[in-house]
């Protein structure tokens, strides 16, 4: 791929943090560098295509938010370079500008002022912050009677509203309400749709798989992982494979079904002792950039309880599945502990411990994920 | 010893709001009660219900507007976590500032100091300015200065979500452990089981009032209760906006379109329920004797597309009469959606070109969640065994 595909290229790229802050008189000098330093970045490498997110995880201190400040051009680099193609929506320190005494109207304008959006554009974007953010009376308020989740909406519907080619994300989709979450995910997947590309950093897993094809992990300064974001996410998530535990699943690591068919499919348990078992059965939808989804989760239902190997067999009328790859994750327990509802795992076989298996529908490709039953009809009016 | 006490009489607090008249904001509203020494109070309510500013005002950051509020005791507040560092400073030297803000001698601080790197767990940036630490290393050395203090009068505004998953649940233990040392300890906090098991009353604020002083398991309980209706409230306010149709070809138009219980009751603000027996009708108006399609679409309201379903699956054409209608229906059977708010749009088709649209949101509950976690379907797959 030649440079111009790229959104964002950093190679090796090195942030010095100074320890102490320099004196004048070494200023004066010019040799402010001779403090010491904390090397906060060592040589990250980083290439976004264009028209693609990537997720970066750490843990606190990893080097996270000098990451995405260097990135944006916040603090310069003290060697290695970055380039970035296109104009770069920071979705991170959100408000940093924004003086607390302003109004959200007034908040909104200023940040229009600053980002040269268009005269023209301006009233009908002033209308998409306002019904966006949702404040009611509250825009013409002064920002420091707003509570945290206001405020938090009103950042974002800003720095959303208008299209950009880049956005570097920290995570701040974890504010406001269930309501307002989903909006701004419909939001960011919208932008993304639209082509844009992007950094999401952060140490929430979930939110890596829901809006990321590939992904890094970020380990003191280093990028140490890179991958698909599954494969990332469980390496971060650096779960111990589940040993069976008097039960154990057997089956073959792939299943197949038609899209809209009846669904059937088999795997053998083995008991290796006497022991009540029961399995629950879950089927999940894994696109990144779309989400990560459970699509069909069983409750536990009783499989035996005396030593042996016994065949499953899971049944469905309709495959309410469009085409494409699933995950298929089979969990056996002990039943519930009737007074405190707690089950003991027997053994698991999920993609989270790198042991999952997967199921492949056949069909027609859909954009809808679940196509169930309708049956339509004309009725006299 | 001198008994402590929290004693509040008729306590007001005003803000002055913005704008060119002195308009005045109340947001503590005659407040009334006492805390006795060896009482732990949890503090709860909405946003914007007045925790904050009444602790602050316990606290002695903030003065009243009018009425009493004597607090016999040092009082120990922790409100956003980081305040009090000193960015220039390394993270020790914090630690011995911080000492003897507390009151301790030297002798009694260097006691705590290994305690307190060892909590924080910051390695050699102990030794470093504070200033180059990442916000969640200063909010773990932050906790960690009060690991060792021995609070007269403790005053907590949540600020327990530090660091990552494995520090916060550190720092949630040893949050108990504090309160439980504290003579009084005053808390605000939006977890209703730290609540539970740290405090023995609770008091709910609502709008700068009390609304409940009492046992934390019944406060808590009736707070939740309150909230959750609230919120169902709001939900449904949002999905019952209007409806919108449009037409994109005059002659053409999607004049009606609901859901019902197939036995044939009409569903009341547009909350369904998973497994319940449920169809769309619709009515459209397309010129006498003109042949239509119609698509379906369920989208969740994160934009996940959930469901697409064409006329044609199961009907040639839909047929308008010599009156220019056309009535159809969706039938789905048995519900298979699991809780969350959804759109509908049903879109009219004449020669494969859309001619009319109709949108409509709708809510989808569930009266029996599955536990551990939820699927976009309630479909349960049949699971049969066999001895091989």
């Amino acid at each position: 791929m030649t440079d111009t595909a790229y959104a964002i290229i950093a190679q090796s790229l090195r942030k010095l943090l100074p320890l102490e802050r320099a004196s004048l008189f070494w200023v004066w000098l010019g040799r402010a560098r001779d403090v010491p330093c904390l090397e906060v970045l060592k040589g990250v490498d980083l290439k976004v295509a264009k028209g693609e997110m990537i997720g970066v995880l750490g843990h606190n201190g990893a080097g996270k938010t000098t990451l995405l400040r260097t990135l944006a051009g916040i603090y310069p680099a003290d060697s290695g370079s970055v380039a970035v193609n296109g104009d770069v929506g920071a979705l991170f320190e959100l408000g940093g500008f924004g003086n607390r005494h302003l109004t959200g109207r007034a908040f909104v304008r200023k940040y229009f002022l600053l980002f040269e959006v268009q005269k023209e554009q301006r009233v009908r974007l002033m209308r998409e912050v306002e019904e966006f953010a949702e404040l009611g009376d509250y825009f013409d308020q002064k920002i420091l009677t707003y509570s945290t989740g206001m405020t938090a909406r009103l950042y974002f519907a800003a720095a959303t509203v208008i299209e950009r080619e880049i956005y570097l994300i920290d995570e701040i989709l974890s504010v406001g309400d269930e309501y307002f979450q989903a909006k701004s995910w419909s939001r960011l997947r919208e932008r993304l749709a639209g082509g844009a590309a992007g950094i999401l950093v952060t140490h929430d897993w979930s939110a890596v798989l829901k809006l990321c094809r590939t992904a890094r992990i970020l380990e003191d300064g280093e990028i140490v992982r890179e991958g698909t974001a599954d494969e990332v996410v469980r390496d971060y998530l650096k779960l111990p494979i589940p040993e069976p535990n008097g039960a154990e699943i057997i089956a073959e690591k792939s299943f197949s079904a038609v899209s809209g068919a009846p669904m059937h499919l088999e795997f053998d348990v083995v008991l290796h002792k006497d022991i009540e078992v029961e399995v629950s059965l879950s089927i999940e939808h894994l696109q990144f950039g779309a989400g990560w989804e459970i699509v069909l989760l069983n409750e536990y239902s009783s499989v035996a309880s005396t030593r042996g190997c016994y065949r499953l067999r899971v049944e469905l009328d309709r495959t309410p599945l469009s085409a494409g790859n699933y995950l298929v994750n089979i969990f056996l327990a002990s039943p519930a502990d009737p007074l405190t509802g707690q089950r003991e795992t027997l053994h698991t076989r999920s993609w989270t411990y790198g042991n999952g298996l997967t199921m492949q529908v056949t069909g027609e490709e859909r954009p809808d994920l679940t196509p169930f039953m309708t049956r339509w009809q004309q009725v006299a009016s | 010893m001198n008994k402590r006490q929290v004693y509040v009489r008729d306590l007001c607090k005003d803000f002055r709001l913005a704008g060119p008249f002195m308009r005045k904001k109340r947001v503590l509203n005659s407040l009334n009660f006492t805390i006795s020494d060896g009482e732990r109070i949890g503090i709860i309510g909405g946003n914007g219900a007045g925790k904050t500013t009444l602790l602050q005002i316990v606290a002695g950051i903030s003065d009243p507007s009018s009425g009493i509020v004597q607090v016999d005791g040092q009082v120990t507040s922790i409100f956003s976590l980081g305040i009090g560092l000193r960015d220039d400073l390394t993270g020790r030297e914090n630690i011995f500032i911080d000492g003897e803000l507390q009151g301790y001698s030297r002798q009694e601080t260097l006691r705590f100091v290994p305690d307190i790197i060892a909590f924080a767990e910051l390695g050699e940036f102990i030794d470093r300015p504070v200033r180059n630490y990442s916000t969640g290393m200063k909010s773990r050395l932050a906790f960690s200065l009060l690991v060792h203090i021995d609070p007269e009068i403790l005053v907590i505004d949540e600020a327990l979500s530090v660091g990552d998953v494995r520090f916060s649940a550190k720092a949630q233990a040893r949050m108990h452990e504090l309160a439980a040392r504290g003579r009084i300890v005053i808390l605000v906090s939006h977890s209703m089981s730290a609540i539970r098991t740290m405090c023995t009353r609770c008091i709910w604020l609502d709008g700068g009032r009390i609304r409940m002083d009492g046992e934390p398991n019944e406060v808590t309980q009736a707070y939740v209760e309150n909230v959750s209706q609230a919120r169902e409230e709001t939900l449904k306010k949002r999905v019952r906006r209007a409806p919108n149709a449009e037409s994109m070809r005059p002659g053409f138009a999607i004049k009606s379109m609901q859901f019902i219980l197939d036995a044939g009751e009409k569903i009341s603000g547009e909350v369904l329920q998973s497994k319940e027996q449920v169809a769309l009708i619709a009515e459209a108006e397309a010129p006498p004797g003109s042949g239509c399609r119609a698509v379906l679409e369920i989208d969740r309201i994160d934009g996940l597309k959930i469901c697409i379903s064409d006329s044609v699956e199961s009907l040639p054409l839909l047929l308008a009469g010599s009156d220019g209608r056309i009535s159809f229906k969706a039938e789905f059977g048995s519900l298979p959606l699991n809780i969350g708010l959804y759109q509908a749009s049903l879109t009219l088709l004449h020669n494969a070109v859309p001619v009319a649209r109709h949108r409509r949101s709708f809510e989808v509950v569930n009266p029996m969640p599955h536990r551990g976690g939820q699927a976009i379907l309630v479909t349960q797959m049949a699971i049969s065994s066999s001895r091989l």
